[in-house]
């Protein structure tokens, strides 16, 4: 089974819809923790990048990723912004020349994406960012991918998202704005990592909560 | 909140135009981006310095676009980092394919849209490279001091990486100098009292009226004490201290100093500072090469100052003499004439 650019352009508009739908739930995370604006850049990212796709021409998947995250960084250009476009660029530097994406490429791309988020935000596991649900979700994606098959796979992956998302609550933020509230931090959970639930349970295709 | 602001959501753009409209002759706009080049560029072989940041720090980090200084610089809201792209625009717009160096103070988003701006440089075969300044002594300890934060310092970065860049240095040869600069530069800051940012209407922080706080950052991060205000002479002793222990000046240096005032700090108190930090360095016999005294970052409308030293040596003196023009900075070459401009 095999995904082409316009399965790719379905799924963008699908995930822009539900960051929309949940923007204000991740204002109200972001309050929380930090200045409260995540839900409206990542709202405005992902609308750009659904409709970015929607107008591609060509069906170079790699390169659609490449000019995607500029598209989604002008729009978007707060940390979380950045680090989100950073995640698409790096997709499309995997899927460089790809019309097609098998399931193992889209692990390898998700892979990709994660590095560059570590890279650029100097973040690991553990410091109360996206990348507490983030990790684990692609860890399970690849893990159940090969027994169980790709919608399978992706179920596993949204619950793994969903889990880290819950365990961010007892973390204390380590980077970005939200270090600055350090122990206040405590008890609520990351608003990168309900990001990361919304992405995943419309990969998942799966109801959101 | 009592500003001269008309929209305060307008308020970065506006200020900009005020500055592209005053000074044609030396800046272009790139409107879209938001970003000011030189009028003059780009410059055939010479390395573009490309700088930037939030708003509220006037005259960084627009004030230091010009000859002899940076090449251009991408403009972000009142204390909030630039995007990727108004970076890569400034970049394109200023460079001539001897490569860019972007040179900044190191703070996390700023260093974010830097990275992803290096990357899609890359793309398109513009070479870049980053030096980050880190001079803020009360920001982390010694051992740790790439960790730092950029103040005021930034602008011997620009003196003298600018400088460096005019003479036709190679990308190697201004990042070397402008690295060599970053290691030799210490600044600490104290603050009396906060600033508004337009958008949010509220001061920054609260202060009481009797106190100060030594090692506050420029957009009132947490320094290192609060406490009573003291006498000019007791804080400059207290922070040249903290100063020379971090840095081990031993006599005999050279240095270059800067007093820069916060935004609200008259310039008779920064005076009155600089006769202090003369005395100090008498006694210690480190001798004074150049001095500067006035605003070069401030934190908008922040009452307090900073002092800044930069260790010289005969490379860092020649670089640091060499002419500047911007329409916030103008340092005559030797001899007293602008060359060049």
């Amino acid at each position: 089974m095999v995904a082409k650019f316009a399965q790719v352009a379905e799924t963008l508009e699908r995930m822009a819809k539900a960051v929309a739908k949940n923007k204000e739930w991740l204002v109200e995370l972001d309050s929380a923790i930090g200045d409260g604006d995540l839900g409206l850049t990542m709202d405005r990212g992902f609308t750009a990048l659904a409709d970015a796709a929607a107008t591609y021409s060509d069906d170079d998947i790699g390169k659609f990723f490449m000019t995607g995250g500029l598209t989604f960084n002008k729009v978007a250009p707060s940390t979380m912004g950045t680090l989100v476009s950073t995640a698409i660029m790096r997709m499309g530097k995997e899927w460089k020349g790809k019309t097609e994406l098998s399931p193992e490429d889209i692990v390898a791309g998700l892979q990709a994406g994660v590095n560059g988020i570590k890279e650029r935000g100097k973040g690991e596991l553990g410091d109360k960012t996206a990348l507490d649900a983030l990790i684990p979700a692609v860890e399970a994606l690849e893990e159940s991918l090969e027994s169980e098959g790709l919608p399978a796979a992706w179920k596993k992956a949204h619950q793994a998202a969903l889990t880290g998302f819950e365990n961010t609550k007892e973390m204390q933020s380590k980077l970005g704005r939200a270090s600055w509230f350090q122990e206040g931090s405590v008890g609520k959970p990351d608003p990168g990592a309900g990001l990361i639930t919304v992405i995943f349970a419309v990969l998942a295709k799966d109801e959101l909560e | 909140m009592k500003k001269f602001v008309n929209d305060p959501k307008k308020f970065t753009r506006e200020y900009v135009e005020g500055v592209a409209a005053a000074h044609p002759d030396q800046l272009r706009l790139l409107d879209d981006a938001l970003s000011l080049v030189r009028a003059d560029s780009p410059k055939d072989g010479k390395v573009a310095i490309i700088t930037g940041g939030g708003s509220g720090h006037l005259p960084t980090f627009l004030g230091y676009v010009g000859y002899g200084l940076c090449d251009g610089v991408a403009i972000g809201d009142v204390f909030q980092s630039p995007g990727a792209d108004q970076i890569v625009a400034a970049a394109e717009a200023a460079q001539s394919g001897a490569g860019v160096l972007f040179l900044f103070g190191h703070y996390s988003g700023d260093v974010m849209n830097f990275d992803m701006a290096a990357e899609i440089l890359e793309m398109s075969d513009i070479e870049s490279k980053t030096v980050l300044v880190t001079d803020d002594v009360a920001s982390a300890p010694r051992d740790n001091w790439q960790k730092r934060r950029g103040v005021a310092g930034l602008f011997f970065a620009y003196k003298i990486a600018g400088a460096k860049a005019e003479a036709m240095g190679s990308l190697e040869e201004v990042t070397r100098v402008a690295e060599k600069t970053v290691a030799a530069t210490r600044s600490m800051g104290v603050a009396l009292s906060p600033c508004i940012i337009p958008e949010v209407g509220k001061p920054t922080f609260e202060i009481g009226e009797n106190e100060m706080e030594i090692g506050m950052g420029i957009h009132g991060e947490r320094g290192i004490r609060r406490g009573e205000l003291k006498p000019a002479d007791e804080v400059t002793a207290e922070l040249m201290d903290a100063i020379i222990k971090d840095f081990q000046l031993e006599s005999g240096t050279e240095i270059a100093v800067l007093v820069n005032g916060l935004g609200s700090t008259p310039l008779e108190e920064l005076y009155i500072v600089y006769r202090k930090i003369a005395q100090i360095l008498g006694e210690k016999d480190i001798k004074v090469y150049r001095n500067y005294i006035g605003e070069f970052a401030t934190s908008m409308e922040m009452g307090g100052f900073s002092i800044t030293l930069l260790k010289l040596d005969d490379e860092l003196k020649e670089l640091l003499d060499a002419p500047a023009q911007s329409p916030f900075f103008i340092q005559p070459g030797p001899g007293g004439i602008v060359s060049g401009c």
